[in-house]
């Protein structure tokens, strides 16, 4: 007696099934199989369904396909060469170059444009610079300018006795201060820089280039020569400390 | 010389620069390669196209073939690539160049009042149908069917091809023949 109750084959005779349909089954579960078919009347029906539809895909196989001949494969020459020439540079050593090369086309790049970067910076940098210098030596020509003025400056002249005979000549602020309180009085230079003549060329120092550029020019146009410790100044200064020396000998000795 | 090989053997002679390795593969192959681009395909032109790039492909790319697989699953597997990059080119040129044959497959046969129908015109309209009701199944149903029927195939050798589980080749050819089955009950064409 056949059993139609069996309505789902997925569960556990699809496989059965299959393989019996095709006849691929081994002999045991061929005959499970066939046992299973006296009892079961939906894998019985279905095991026939599935006997048409595979004859209809046959018949479409045998209608349409089997009257085909074989497609000639061709394969491309440039392919084949192209798998030859790969083949061929399978070597390490052209494996090796390959990559450096490609490293090396990257590293050359890479420096190319880092020598770029640097040139474009160096010359970024000098014409700023350039411009700056160009600034500083403008401000310092009109400093120069305004400090001599075209008076004083047909009468100037630097002071050279003074530099050759005071070796302590040192420019230093603390001996201008001392300077400044010692020895102005002996200088008789100092009594008349304040109102000076135009013509009087003891007066007026010029001030040398490069001095006090961000300052402004007018304040430093002409300083008065009090003002400045001269070199005599430090000659005194000198001569004191001698003086108290040899008085201490004097001291000493008496 | 070269028949006596295993198939690995051969893809092995091709990669070390035989070409004739390679032509004894196509040899053995080009058949069934070709019945399942027909299969999946249903066209002759696109189906040798398609089998035709597979071999190209596979040629190209011999040193990415990995000593573990089998180059019947290799070859299969670039061939059923192929076939839907071929469907999808082919979709994409005219929306789908199956609506053609969907709208002969919704027509019914009638033969004719008075006239016996030739039996050339009957079959070919069966095989129409056939062949519209195999190309409605999805692409994995469709694919197993094709290679068993087509291709003729055992369990083992679409399991190691597609490679799947023979449990899963087996419910899936299940699934695939049941499917067509219902397609085909639904047209009144008599199935031999």
């Amino acid at each position: 007696m056949l059993n139609n109750n069996h309505k789902n084959l997925n569960c556990a005779f699809a496989e059965p099934l299959i393989s019996y349909l095709y006849g691929e089954s081994g002999a045991a579960e061929k005959a499970e199989f066939e046992a299973h078919l006296k009892t079961c009347a939906s894998c019985h029906i279905e095991l026939t369904k599935f006997g048409f539809t595979r004859s209809a895909v046959h018949e479409w196989r045998v209608e349409e396909f089997d009257k085909l001949a074989t497609p000639v494969i061709e394969l491309p020459s440039s392919s084949i060469k192209t798998q030859t020439v790969a083949t061929d540079s399978r070597s390490w050593f052209s494996d090796w170059r390959q990559i450096f090369s490609f490293k090396l086309a990257l590293a050359m790049s890479a420096l190319a444009i880092a020598v770029v970067l640097v040139g474009v910076t160096f010359m970024a940098l000098n014409f700023r610079g350039d411009n700056i210098d160009v600034a500083e030596k403008t401000a310092n020509d009109k400093v120069i300018k305004t400090a001599v003025s075209p008076t004083v400056e047909k009468t100037v002249e630097p002071p050279k006795q003074t530099v050759d005979t005071n070796k302590f000549a040192a420019p230093d602020l603390p001996v201008k201060i001392v300077n400044q309180k010692t020895a102005a009085p002996k200088s008789p230079a100092i009594k008349v820089s304040a109102n000076a003549p135009k013509n009087n060329s003891d007066n007026v120092v010029p001030v040398r280039a490069g001095q006090n550029t961000n300052k402004g020019n007018q304040k430093f146009a002409a300083v008065p020569k009090s003002k400045i410790p001269s070199l005599t100044d430090s000659e005194d200064e000198e001569d004191n400390s001698v003086r108290l020396a040899d008085l201490f000998d004097e001291i000493e000795t008496k | 010389m070269t028949t006596d090989l295993t198939d690995e053997q051969l893809v092995e002679m091709a990669i070390a620069e035989n070409p004739q390795a390679f032509g004894e593969i196509v040899k053995r192959w080009e058949r069934k390669i070709f019945a399942l681009c027909f299969g999946m395909l249903s066209r002759e032109e696109e189906a040798k196209d398609a089998a035709q790039e597979t071999f190209i492909a596979a040629f190209r790319n011999l040193k990415n073939f990995r000593g573990d697989a089998k180059v019947s699953s290799w070859l299969h597997r670039i061939a059923v690539n192929q076939c839907l990059t071929t469907m999808r080119r082919l979709k994409t040129r005219s929306e789908s160049f199956l609506d053609d044959e969907d709208e002969s497959a919704d027509k019914i046969f009638v033969a004719p009042s008075g006239k016996m129908p030739s039996r050339t015109a009957e079959q070919n309209e069966r095989v129409a149908i056939v062949r519209q009701a195999v190309n409605a199944l999805p692409t994995d149903l469709r694919q197993i069917i094709v290679m068993k029927e087509f291709e003729e195939m055992t369990f083992q050798e679409i399991s190691d091809a597609l490679d799947v589980p023979l449990s899963t080749v087996k419910s899936r050819l299940y699934t695939g023949l049941k499917q067509l089955r219902m397609k085909l009950e639904r047209t009144p064409v008599e199935i031999v």
